[in-house]
């Protein structure tokens, strides 16, 4: 996968959003930015070019289950990579995640490890898929 | 309390009401059956009040030109008497009620939640505090490992370092590289802010819902609240697990699996 590649973490708590970006670092990426919730995610989505996007569940303004179904009825952004790392653990919402079309989910707590595994398995469909 | 307040507050008293007008409507009823052939003129009595009370007037209205098409000094003076017991009633009902909500602890309930609120930023400094440290050490650490590598090929370049030494430098690169792993540990414990978080919100959501319920059924009985000094304790919120809950992350992953991922 390529290091450079743009990610936008998206969580309204700021420790999250931290924890995110300093795994993220460690597995070799510099490019990271942030935003605290849907709307604010969906407005930089817009405006710059990303790669991935790491999405928070439950937020305020705009949820991150609102935030993959935007992107996914956007024509520009419909096939952006999109994976969901939330404290959500209920079967019903893992499936309505899927049905909007994440690509792959992760419950926090969660480790350095999961974050990349998931992550590569993202990457190997996308490179699957092309 | 007049029937003319019970009707402002109707949108939040109406159920209240009905069980107070059933209570009284029970007694009056048992009235009725005393006197014969007032039955039917209780019916239109409730009627009447229950026009009243949901600001139907032009209902009311007709019950009351009902009544005085009737006419008859008795009638009125019987649907009088039923109204003063009703009227009774109310009060009586209230009366009882207002010692039970006097000792809610209602005027607590904000404070409960700032308290709350304090937690979470408290948590929240503390998390960030010790992510600045995490990170001020990952720097560090990238900057040792550069340096330990200048170390040695310099140390290398003089000729064999003495065993001593040698030994020295290779604790200093083996300690230097678990370094990240460890910082990572301490990384991903501050996760407990935000998880810990969540469920403050919800319980402060909660709390909140509760107070405002509690104010529309106290302004209805018109309660003064005395505040209650009880014991300070909170509990801390009971995360219960259920079955539609997946317990960790092989779960979730078996949900994707079943959906081809």
């Amino acid at each position: 996968m390529d290091r450079k590649m743009k990610i936008l973490v998206v969580d309204d708590f700021s420790t999250m959003r931290r924890i995110v970006k300093n795994l993220l670092k460690q597995i070799g990426f510099q490019n990271i930015e942030e935003a605290e919730d849907g709307q604010h995610a969906f407005a930089k989505l817009k405006t710059e070019k990303y790669q991935f996007v790491i999405s928070d569940w439950n937020m305020p303004n705009m949820t991150g289950i609102e935030l993959l179904k935007s992107v996914r009825s956007d024509p520009e952004l419909k096939d952006l990579p999109f994976l969901m790392v939330t404290a959500e653990a209920e079967k019903e919402k893992v499936v309505e995640a899927i049905k909007a079309g994440v690509n792959n989910y992760v419950i926090k707590p969660f480790t350095a490890d999961r974050l990349k595994e998931k992550m590569d398995k993202i990457f190997e469909k996308f490179q699957g898929n092309s | 309390m007049t029937i003319q307040s019970l009707k402002e507050n109707k949108e939040v008293s109406l159920f209240e009401m009905e069980k107070a007008i059933a209570v009284v409507f029970n007694k009056a009823f048992e009235e009725g059956n005393k006197i014969k052939g007032l039955l039917g003129i209780i019916d239109d009595v409730q009627f009447l009040l229950e026009a009243i009370i949901l600001g139907d007037i032009e209902k009311a209205e007709k019950y009351v030109m009902k009544f005085s098409g009737l006419g008859g000094k008795d009638l009125f003076c019987e649907v009088g008497k039923i109204t003063q017991k009703l009227h009774g009633s109310i009060r009586e009902f209230q009366e009882n009620m207002r010692p039970r909500f006097k000792h809610l602890p209602v005027s607590e309930l904000p404070d409960a939640t700032d308290k709350l609120q304090w937690v979470i930023n408290k948590t929240e400094e503390a998390a960030s505090r010790t992510i600045t440290l995490v990170e001020k050490h990952l720097g560090n650490q990238e900057k040792v490992a550069e340096i330990i590598v200048q170390l040695e090929a310099a140390l290398g370049r003089t000729g064999a370092l003495p065993e001593g030494e040698s030994k020295a430098l290779e604790y200093l690169r083996e300690t230097n590289q678990e370094l990240p792993k460890d910082l990572m540990e301490i990384l991903i414990a501050q996760d407990f802010q935000d998880l810990t978080g969540q469920i403050i919100k919800r319980v402060i959501q909660l709390i909140s819902d509760i107070e405002n319920q509690l104010v529309k059924i106290l302004t209805i009985f018109g309660v003064k609240m005395e505040p209650v000094r009880k014991s300070e304790e909170l509990h801390g919120p009971a995360i219960k697990k259920h079955e539609d809950v997946v317990s960790d992350q092989s779960e979730v992953d078996d949900i994707l699996k079943g959906y081809g991922f």
